[in-house]
């Protein structure tokens, strides 16, 4: 079995070109614009971030994150910009809960649609924290990144990393993945005493350790909170709540299962219909419930 | 709460497929309830349960197969695609029997497919019910309807019509999405909920076979049900934390938590208030505004938790940071919920002993279950992450995908594997430009 691999992005370098996307949708064939409803790429009009967010076309996204200061001539700005890609997790939630067993597991250790057995519940939409399955709009197939599976067996490297040209994104073995990244992280973080992130924030590793998801093979450098590159900070593996959940349901059947088997069991003694009495129930009403 | 999912549009099928299972799971546990613990003189309103609980599996099995993305493929959720397709290479039914055998797919971490395989046995099981209730003196009641063969039939229907009835709960919690995913009660909750819109439904649909004497049993359980549901819909609430104030900033949590409240749980508590004065409309009304409060609950809790990520989308535009988790009793809509605990934990347990005149035991244990409500209330709302106090079983790893370590093996994806996996690929033909 081959050494897990993944991809490091260090968001510090990424310059927002995009080579990444069209790269991914040209080795993929992917078509342009957000789907079946708009085949032509459309300019959002408030950004330089025309796709909007990953989709079943877009498997690579290049995040614009246009920070302003509050005051009223914005005097501090800040682009943070981000490729952002199916995380490949560790613990994958989407593989996890996937009831037809179409996502798979690779032998690379990355997370992977069978499209021929998938037949489109949307459980794994519901799974994954980070926003990245979509559904075709065409063949109503869950879509994501395949982490270029077909070049890896190729020995390639897949087309986004191939691609970038600044090395914002990385691929490689995970083990030599982290050990480049906390390089990176030391010396951003040694020259820039006062925090290598707007508002001084320190660069860390987002996914690099067990910490998310038990890891993620897709793994990054940031320089700001995980929420303003819109990652969340601590997503679960579903099935976490199932005991719990499992638990309370259990004692509420007994619960509810006792209930109806006092009200059967119980004598009934009809009254005839007449309007309540004031200050309390009629005498016979004393013996209607007796378990 | 995780705001950065996205919506998976489970929309009208759905929620009318959790409406309508939950009734006929409700109906159905009523029914096997009755007759294994019941008089034979309340047969008849479990009969209706089981009239009521085939037809409507069958519709919840449409609703759900309409719903699919690519809905010819249904039978993947029971049976390994991939498996299957090797046994029709290897010729079946002619030959690959062997390989059929090993076609059936189950994850039983995953409650969509512990979901399918239970509303499959539950098909069958309220099939022969529903056989036995059409027919009473036919052979299908001989065989299976009496003697130790009926009552295990009716064991282990129960258990399946409970099953039923609150893993669509647990397969919301079981999600990343907000408001789904905060709370471990929503399976309880669906429970209650098709145990009362379940009887709602035998209630509506009673006939003159049902004696008036079963028909105030029905009403009595119906009451306590209500008031059990009424109770695990406040503690729900109150597990929402911060954001239960977030959903009422949009119609569909208003639709959940007052459709839900005034509808479902007090106007059919206040008309059974009444129980043991036969009145058929009162009884009607109450049952049908059970089924509308149950309808709501179900629309609620699917329709607010999409609703929601507008919200903080919103919230994120305006202000450029996160809602803050505040706890809920420092907002008004947490103190109003505390309000509304205290006042029914003490109303219910009141308004039972002025109209019914309870045991001295009987109001000991209504007493005990207010007072453990309003301490459970009371431990969310000051929780900053109620979501997950209250865990009684918070060490118990449940999948093989959780704690895998990297390069762990196939961890949850053990089954439906291919022999290769075909990637439609520009290696495959044309050579790509790199080379």
């Amino acid at each position: 079995m081959p050494d897990p691999v993944g991809f490091y992005t260090d968001t510090t370098v990424c310059i927002g070109c995009k080579a990444c996307q069209v790269a991914c949708h040209q080795w993929n064939d992917l078509p342009a614009g957000k789907g079946q409803r708009t085949p032509l790429p459309v300019l959002s009009g408030d950004s330089y971030d025309n796709t909007g967010s990953l989709s079943d076309v877009n498997w690579r996204h290049v995040k614009f994150i246009e920070k302003f200061s509050p005051d009223p001539n914005r005097s501090q700005a800040a682009w943070l910009m981000m490729s952002d890609v199916c995380k490949h997790c560790v613990n994958a939630p989407c593989l996890e809960v996937c009831p037809t067993g179409a996502i798979l597991r690779t032998e690379f250790d990355t997370v992977y649609i069978n499209q021929p057995a998938c037949n489109g519940c949307r459980d794994c939409v519901t799974a994954c924290p980070f926003g990245v399955i979509h559904m075709s709009e065409q063949t109503g197939i869950a879509q994501k990144c395949t982490f270029c599976y077909d070049r890896l067996k190729d020995n390639l490297v897949p087309a986004c990393a191939q691609a970038c040209p600044t090395n914002s994104i990385q691929f490689g073995k995970i083990s030599d993945l982290k050990q480049r990244a906390r390089t990176r992280v030391a010396q951003l973080n040694n020259e820039n005493p006062n925090g290598a992130g707007p508002g001084g924030h320190r660069a860390y590793l987002y996914g690099a350790d067990e910490k998310i998801l038990g890891g993620l093979n897709a793994f990054y450098l940031l320089v700001d909170e995980p929420e303003v590159y819109g990652l969340p900070s601590n997503p679960k593996v579903p099935s976490r709540v199932m005991p719990a959940s499992s638990f309370w349901s259990i004692f509420t059947a007994l619960m509810t299962a006792l209930g109806v088997l006092f009200a059967f069991r119980s004598r009934t003694k009809q009254k005839p219909a007449a309007p309540p009495t004031p200050g309390g129930p009629a005498p016979e009403a004393i013996k209607e419930v007796r378990p | 709460m995780n705001p950065f999912v996205s919506d998976p549009e489970w929309g009208w099928w759905i929620v009318l497929y959790f409406y309508l299972g939950g009734i006929a799971a409700g109906a159905y546990f009523l029914g096997t309830l009755i007759e294994l613990f019941g008089r034979s003189e309340d047969r008849p309103v479990a009969r209706i349960g089981y009239r009521i609980a085939f037809p409507l599996v069958c519709v919840c099995g449409i609703l759900l197969i309409v719903d699919l993305e690519r809905p010819e493929r249904f039978w993947h959720m029971l049976l390994q695609s991939e498996v299957v397709d090797r046994a029709l290479r290897e010729g079946w039914p002619l030959g690959g029997w062997a390989t059929m055998l090993h076609a059936p797919m189950f994850k039983w971490w995953s409650p969509m497919s512990i979901g399918a395989w239970s509303l499959f046995v539950f098909g069958l099981f309220s099939f022969i019910s529903f056989l036995r209730s059409v027919w009473p003196e036919g052979r299908i009641e001989r065989w299976l309807g009496r003697g130790a063969v009926g009552r295990v039939l009716e064991v282990l229907g129960s258990a399946v019509g409970f099953f039923v009835a609150s893993y669509t709960g647990v397969l919301l919690t079981a999600t990343n999405q907000p408001l789904w995913s905060v709370t471990d009660w929503t399976g309880p909750l669906f429970l209650t909920s098709a145990a009362s819109t379940g009887i709602a439904a035998v209630l509506l649909l009673r006939t003159a076979s049902v004696s008036a004497e079963s028909e105030e049993r029905l009403e009595r359980a119906d009451l306590w049900v209500l008031g059990l549901e009424l109770f695990v819909f406040l503690v729900f609430l109150a597990s929402l934390g911060a954001v239960l104030p977030l959903a009422m900033q949009t119609w569909q949590g208003w639709v959940l938590i007052f459709g839900t409240l005034i509808v479902g749980l007090l106007l059919p508590l206040w008309l059974h208030l009444r129980v043991g004065t036969p009145d058929h409309r009162r009884v009607t009304a109450a049952a049908l505004a059970a089924l509308v409060g149950g309808f709501a609950l179900r629309f609620g809790v699917v329709r607010t938790s999409p609703a929601l990520l507008a919200v903080w989308q919103r919230h994120w535009e305006h202000t450029g940071a996160a809602p803050a988790p505040t706890p809920l009793w420092q907002t008004w809509q947490g103190l109003g919920l505390l309000a509304t605990t205290a006042v029914l934990a003490v109303l219910i347990p009141w308004a039972l002993r002025r109209h019914w005149r309870l045991s001295g035991a009987q109001m000991s244990l209504a007493g005990l279950v207010s007072l453990l409500v309003a301490v459970g209330v009371t431990a969310y709302s000051f929780s900053p992450d109620p979501g997950r106090i209250l865990n009684p079983l918070s060490a118990v790893r449940f999948s093989p995908e959780e704690g895998r370590l990297r390069g762990g093996g196939p961890g949850a994806s053990q089954q439906n594997r291919p022999s290769e996996i075909h990637l439609r690929s520009k290696l495959v033909g044309n050579l790509p430009h790199e080379r």
